[in-house]
């Protein structure tokens, strides 16, 4: 069989390392230095409202911060994330205008940082009709992520293919995660249930309302009932109930092939490496030969979500994204 | 415990001259507005802290906690720690231990589930700290 040589390049996304973010053991040259240290890259991500202090706005210190970096260690800005916090006031939500600045500033600022593309979290269509101008302005692609329980056909990313094809800017796009085509739930989120509580029996339950294409809402009602018929308090798990079915999807990886002309970033979602140098419960070889063969040209960015359930320090996930880029590497 | 539910360690609790001092981490993997902070409750050895005995204290300003819910021009920045001040009405004693009970609910601004309803956060923890030094 021959192999398609794969045109995409490699990346991460220092959400990856979130939680020693979070405690402060790097500022953003040290975190920077020990990706360089690792290997891994050239692609590097950031999410804006994780990593720039003055967020949503960005200094002109930040940028000449940021671009040094780049610099010194060879990276390449792959892709920024932006939110879109309609709710901070809680006296009202944003009204269009509003929302419209709050985006714009960090789409202006990721330009200035270098960024191709940039993630946005809300595609609806007068949105993106004002912020298309300034796109095509400054050249960046604009791409919304795609992650599980949604799959490129769900009737949710239907409607934004619907509104894209309206609009028919070739800089509209859609970012792939990979936790929308994983082939069973995740072992540490199957852990972390069984650490809330749950028996051999109501992670069968889990398991099989996880398969199910109904709504998630649905999905974690039916689990409560499930449980409270069994006299287990559902209040136990926590997030974990929704996050069972919101991190972990089922469709099938092919359907990417769908949406690729409009694919213009990729979240490699993982969880756990398995001993093997496997993926736990994503078919990697398989993605990196849809997006190969599909000729994907953007950066693949390894995004390790294992911190959602491991205490920081036991696993190093400077260490996984190195495992999970040599596995990709040998598929590509 | 992982970002969404991490928010005191070992060394959070430290003493103040009137009482004491918790510093909280985003218990989210993101920045939030202040704001986005519903609710903070806090008790010391099983005793409930009153809310007119906190303020929540962050970039160099401190609120009542009432106020809280305003602030959504206020960044809490992911590095940064938040510092939920507690009048006990004495100097806090360093070495101590005590058992803390914190319980906050979150309103994630960026996570609407439909209009004016947005995903929560509810973080409830039991430790056992040793006052540190003030800082």
């Amino acid at each position: 069989m021959t192999q398609t040589k794969a045109k995409f390049k490699l990346g991460v996304t220092l959400y990856s390392f979130s939680a020693e973010w979070a405690a402060g053991v790097y500022d953003l040259d040290s975190m920077l230095r020990r990706v360089d240290e690792m290997g891994i890259g050239p692609g590097v991500e950031i999410m804006a409202s994780q990593t720039v202090r003055t967020y949503p706005h960005t200094s002109d210190e930040f940028i000449k911060q940021w671009l040094g970096y780049c610099d010194k260690y060879g990276f390449e800005p792959s892709a920024y994330g932006t939110n879109l916090d309609m709710g901070r006031n809680r006296e009202r939500e944003m009204n269009l205008d509003e929302e419209y600045e709050f985006v714009l500033t960090q789409i202006q600022a990721g330009a200035k940082m270098g960024f191709k593309v940039i993630k946005i979290q809300n595609a609806g269509q007068e949105l993106l009709t004002r912020l298309l101008p300034t796109a095509e302005k400054l050249n960046v692609k604009l791409g919304y992520e795609i992650h599980a329980p949604e799959g490129p056909n769900t009737p949710k990313i239907m409607a934004i293919r619907e509104t894209y094809d309206k609009l028919g800017s070739p800089l509209l796009g859609f970012v792939p995660d990979f936790s929308s085509t994983m082939f069973s739930m995740g072992r540490t989120m199957l852990q972390a249930l069984r650490d809330k509580g749950l028996d051999d029996l109501a992670i069968e339950k889990v398991k099989e309302l996880w398969a199910s294409d109904d709504p998630v809402y649905e999905r974690i009602n039916a689990l409560i009932s499930y449980l409270e018929s069994r006299s287990i308090d559902p209040n136990r798990l926590g997030p974990f109930g929704r996050m069972a079915f919101n991190m972990n999807g089922h469709i099938a990886p092919e359907e990417w092939n769908d949406i690729m002309h409009q694919v213009v970033h990729i979240h490699a979602k993982f969880f756990d490496m398995n001993p093997d140098g496997q993926v736990d419960a994503i078919d990697y070889p398989k993605h990196v030969r849809i997006f190969a063969e599909g000729g994907y040209d953007g950066y693949i960015s390894s995004e390790w979500e294992g911190h959602a359930f491991a205490d920081m320090g036991d696993i190093d996930p400077f260490d996984e994204v190195r495992r999970q880029q040599d596995l990709m590497l040998k598929h590509m | 415990m992982a970002t969404h539910d991490t928010v005191i360690n070992k060394q959070s609790l430290s003493a103040t001259d009137n009482g004491l001092s918790l510093a909280l981490t985003v218990p989210w993997y993101r920045s939030l507005w202040v704001s986005s902070v519903s609710t903070v409750t806090v008790a010391i050895d099983g005793k409930e802290v009153p809310q007119d005995k906190l303020r929540f204290r962050i970039n160099g300003k401190s609120f009542k906690m009432e106020d809280v819910p305003k602030q959504w021009e206020e960044l809490w920045f992911m590095q940064d720690r938040a510092h939920l001040d507690m009048d006990l009405g004495a100097a806090g004693e360093v070495g101590a231990d005590h058992e803390v009970t914190f319980h906050t609910e979150l309103r994630l601004p960026y996570m609407q589930i439909k209009p004016g309803f947005y995903l929560p956060n509810i973080v409830h923890q039991v430790v056992h700290l040793k006052v540190q030094a003030k800082s």
